[in-house]
């Protein structure tokens, strides 16, 4: 099953945030609570396979001296539909991601998937990949929003109808976690956890 | 290179087809963002006017214009239904008490009067100044007339009064200013209503006007002496002009008084000052001063709620200190007046040197002391046909405002013969207080032997007087006075 | 905005790297040692300042009469990636010598957000063309200032005793976080 075996390497063995530690830009900024992680992870998520795709099929029509350049209107193309439809329709996405949104285009996991895999591979595996890369993406920031939201704001899905007081109101939030220290020290530790859970299961096999 | 031209014509087509792509999308998510973008902007214009459908500004040369004679206006909006003008919205910003308000006025154009008004930035005080915001506040300005200056009282009822905030005169005062202002503005510039020109004055030219108000029919006034000039028609002299100035609450407040010859005020008039704005600039406006015209020129009017008597002329409400500075400087010139146009008997008011002020209070302190001696930079000894009656001694502590200095009299039996209170910056009317003799009275005859401490029913021999609400004043005097004591003991 | 105010917040207060979040992929990526930190610093100074002159101009002189201003990321990212290409070229044939001291960082900067981060700010607070370049400037500066004090750090973190699961980027992204709380002390000066 050499599709999953892409989708899974996204997810896992070359996650974009916690192995391959690109595009760590946003994802510091952004995921203050998990609502604000998910956001941007679906938003590159989008744009991945948006733009995986269109290189995938043109990989043979876009001269190789002028690859990166020609890759970079793609995604910025695909970076501006985004942020076109996002303050037309689901503004407060669009607020809550900022200026984060136009700067997925230097995302450096987009051009790097365009430039390994989509223009060397074809359509469905391109589609598989970007799917898992991602996703991959996606997890990391979610997750990471969720606890920064968690110990910062003492809410669980905060911004949705279902936010959930966690720890009461009484509780005090340590806001250094929300702060942007909080989100250095809990990525590195957030990647070092990682670490060794993969180690591990590596070890096991 | 006939490569790079390829490659480069290849990028530009790929360029070319990503933004046609964009702008095909654009076209379709640009007009709901204009939508959305333009309902957060005017949602509260649209509040004030519903039926609205644009929002168009005025040309920048027309701002330009307005804003030579209106500074404070930020922008002025055409308020469309269907294509034709209904209204104008005017946002401008007046001074309150935590920084500048920005007030936007609705004006409808069919009747020119007040469709509604909207706050938007502000840093007044929470609870209180912020007041301001409340429907309850802004909807008293619905339906006034933009062809009336709006006043601003405690229960609105006539066609120009809108509602002042209880405890939050300032910020009131801050909506109401920009209000009538941007009336003003809108009368000027938008309609063909005939509004009384705009007047710069300089100062000089705003103190003629001010002199020749109080004597309307003169045509010439001279300078006699500084500060006093004569007003005469046609040669014949009509009366006195006389300028003094007296401490108000943030300053000096410069006052003209007219005195006709046959010894009657013509008037008053309060030249440029720095009294709180809306309250104690009151003491400019004609409902004051109206009250001391033809009042009779004796020296001894007195400021009260409701004027009656012969020389009473009328307190304003909240604005005490205002009002004292105004009416001590009428009966300074009237007193200059007295002393120098009339036979009267009185004592001219003089200002006392320093040295004359001291003089005195030692006296007061030992009225029977014939000589004062130094002993040292803080002690003298009073003395009366060479027999030491008791010492003065000077110490000074921390009030409210600044150093308090204090002259403390004991004789040589340890009893406080009394205290003075010397030139200090409490206050005033409240700090100040601690000069007066209700407060000083309570200490003479106090002990030497403990230290005096002040409450308010003074009954004890070391109680003195508390002075409700100048709590910090008190102490420092008190303060002062229990060093002098100290001093007092180790002088024996 | 006055010129010394704009500098300070950004170099500070306002710190690109570590109250921004900008520009971390090249911070943990260069700054294993106070050479190449140095070598990236001072080529980003260059880009980003020249960034933010071009970009101002096509803004105001194309995008803004025009219309067109969706098409701000697009272009943007455009000029940067050929500024970059273009000085990448200059420098190799001017100055091999400093093309081998920096020019090896210079393609990394296209994806550097900080500078494409630069040139949008500059047009989201309106500022003038100098201000635009004192906001280029400072936000390199503070770029720079933060790539070197980490690349301190964890010169001395080499030699420090990690523990396994932390090395390498996650303790350097620990140190970087109270780095980061330090620079929050910058705040309320400006």
């Amino acid at each position: 099953m050499k599709l999953f075996k892409i989708f899974k390497n996204g997810i896992i063995d070359e996650n974009p945030v916690l192995v391959q530690l690109v595009g760590l830009c946003s994802v510091l900024a952004v995921t203050t609570t998990a609502l604000n992680g998910l956001s941007m992870g679906l938003a590159v998520t989008a744009v991945l396979l948006g733009s995986n795709i269109v290189i995938s099929l043109l990989r043979n029509v876009i001269p190789d001296k002028i690859r990166i350049p020609a890759f970079i209107v793609v995604i910025a193309t695909f970076v501006t539909l985004l942020e076109m439809f996002l303050n037309a329709y689901l503004v407060s996405v669009y607020r809550a991601l900022g200026i984060f949104l136009p700067l997925i285009v230097v995302n450096c996991t987009i051009l790097a998937r365009a430039e390994s895999f989509a223009s060397k591979n074809k359509l469905v595996p391109s589609i598989v990949d970007g799917l898992g890369m991602g996703l991959g993406f996606a997890f990391a920031v979610t997750v990471l929003g969720a606890v920064r939201e968690l110990f910062g704001s003492g809410t669980i899905l905060g911004g949705t109808d279902f936010v959930i007081n966690v720890f009461g109101d009484a509780y005090q939030p340590a806001g250094v976690f929300v702060a942007p220290a909080g989100a250095f020290i809990l990525l590195g530790i957030f990647i070092a956890v990682f670490n060794v859970v993969i180690n591990r299961k590596k070890a096991k096999n | 290179m006939k490569e790079t031209i390829k490659l480069g014509v290849t990028l530009l087509i790929i360029a070319a087809v990503a933004a046609g792509i964009l702008a095909y999308s654009n076209s379709i998510t640009g007009p709901i963002i204009a939508e959305r973008e333009k309902e957060e902007r005017y949602g509260a214009l649209l509040n004030i006017f519903p039926d609205a459908d644009e929002f168009v500004e005025i040309e920048e040369d027309k701002l330009a214009e307005v804003q030579e004679t209106h500074s404070n206006i930020t922008e002025i909006l055409e308020v469309k239904s269907g294509g034709s003008i209904i209204g104008y919205a005017i946002s401008n910003f007046a001074g309150g008490y935590g920084g500048d308000v920005n007030v936007v006025t609705g004006i409808n154009a069919t009747d020119n009067t007040i469709a509604g008004i909207s706050i938007g930035s502000h840093s007044e005080t929470p609870d209180l100044g912020d007041k301001i915001e409340d429907p309850s506040f802004t909807d008293t300005y619905k339906g006034k007339p933009t062809t009336e200056k709006l006043v601003a009282v405690g229960s609105p009822s006539a066609a120009n009064e809108v509602q002042q905030i209880s405890g939050a005169t300032i910020s009131s005062f801050a909506v109401l200013t920009a209000v009538n202002d941007a009336n003003d503005a809108y009368l000027r510039y938008f309609t063909d209503i005939e509004v009384a020109p705009i007047v710069e004055e300089t100062e000089e030219e705003k103190q003629e006007r001010l002199i020749s108000e109080l004597f309307p029919e003169a045509d010439e006034f001279t300078e006699i002496e500084e500060n006093i000039l004569e007003a005469k028609s046609g040669g014949n002299l009509l009366g006195y002009v006389i300028m003094t100035t007296s401490k108000g609450y943030g300053g000096e407040v410069p006052v003209l008084t007219g005195i006709n010859v046959d010894g009657t005020l013509s008037g008053i008039r309060v030249g440029t000052n720095s009294e709180t704005p809306g309250l104690g600039t009151k003491i400019e406006e004609a409902a004051f001063t109206d009250t001391f015209a033809g009042k009779a020129a004796t020296g001894d009017l007195k400021a009260v709620a409701s004027p009656s008597a012969e020389n009473e002329v009328q307190m304003i409400s909240g604005a005490t200190v205002s009002t004292e500075a105004a009416v001590k400087a009428v009966n300074e010139a009237i007193n200059i007046y007295q002393v120098k146009f009339t036979d009267a008997d009185v004592e001219p008011i003089v200002e006392e040197t320093e040295e004359e002020k001291q003089a005195k209070l030692l006296g007061e302190l030992f009225p029977d002391a014939d000589e004062f001696t130094e002993v040292n930079e803080n002690v003298k000894e009073a003395k009366a046909g060479g027999e030491l009656l008791g010492y003065i001694i000077s110490t000074s502590s921390k009030g409210y405002g600044g150093d308090v200095p204090v002259l403390t009299g004991v004789s040589t039996d340890g009893k406080l013969t009394g205290i003075r209170v010397g030139e200090n910056s409490e206050t005033p009317g409240l700090g100040t207080k601690i000069e007066e003799a209700e407060f000083t009275d309570t200490f003479v005859g106090k002990g030497t032997d403990s230290e005096l401490k002040a409450v308010a029913s003074p009954s004890a021999e070391d109680e003195v007087l508390m002075i409700s609400g100048a709590t910090v004043s008190t102490k420092a005097v008190v303060k002062a006075v229990n060093e002098a004591i100290e001093i007092f003991g180790s002088l024996n | 905005m006055n010129l010394l105010t704009i500098l300070v917040s950004t170099v500070f207060v306002n710190n690109y790297v570590f109250a921004r979040f900008l520009g971390i992929c090249p911070f943990l990526g260069v700054s294993q040692k106070t050479e190449t930190a140095t070598g990236m610093g001072l080529a980003v100074t260059f880009v980003i300042t020249m960034a933010s002159a071009i970009t101002y101009f096509v803004q105001h002189a194309i995008l803004d009469p025009l219309g067109i201003g969706y098409l701000q990321t697009l272009t943007f990212i455009l000029i940067i990636a050929s500024l970059v290409q273009f000085i990448e070229l200059f420098i190799k044939k001017a100055s091999p010598a400093l093309y081998d001291a920096m020019g090896v960082y210079l393609p990394l900067i296209t994806t550097n957000c900080v500078v494409l981060a630069v040139t949008i700010i500059n047009i989201q607070e309106k500022f003038t063309f100098v201000e635009s370049i004192a906001n280029g400037l400072g936000a390199s500066l503070g770029f720079f200032l933060a790539l070197l004090l980490l690349a301190g750090v964890r010169e001395k973190l080499e030699l420090a005793n990690v523990p396994k699961a932390l090395q390498g980027v996650p303790i350097a992204l620990v140190a970087a976080g109270l780095m980061s709380i330090a620079f929050s002390g910058f705040s309320g000066i400006v």
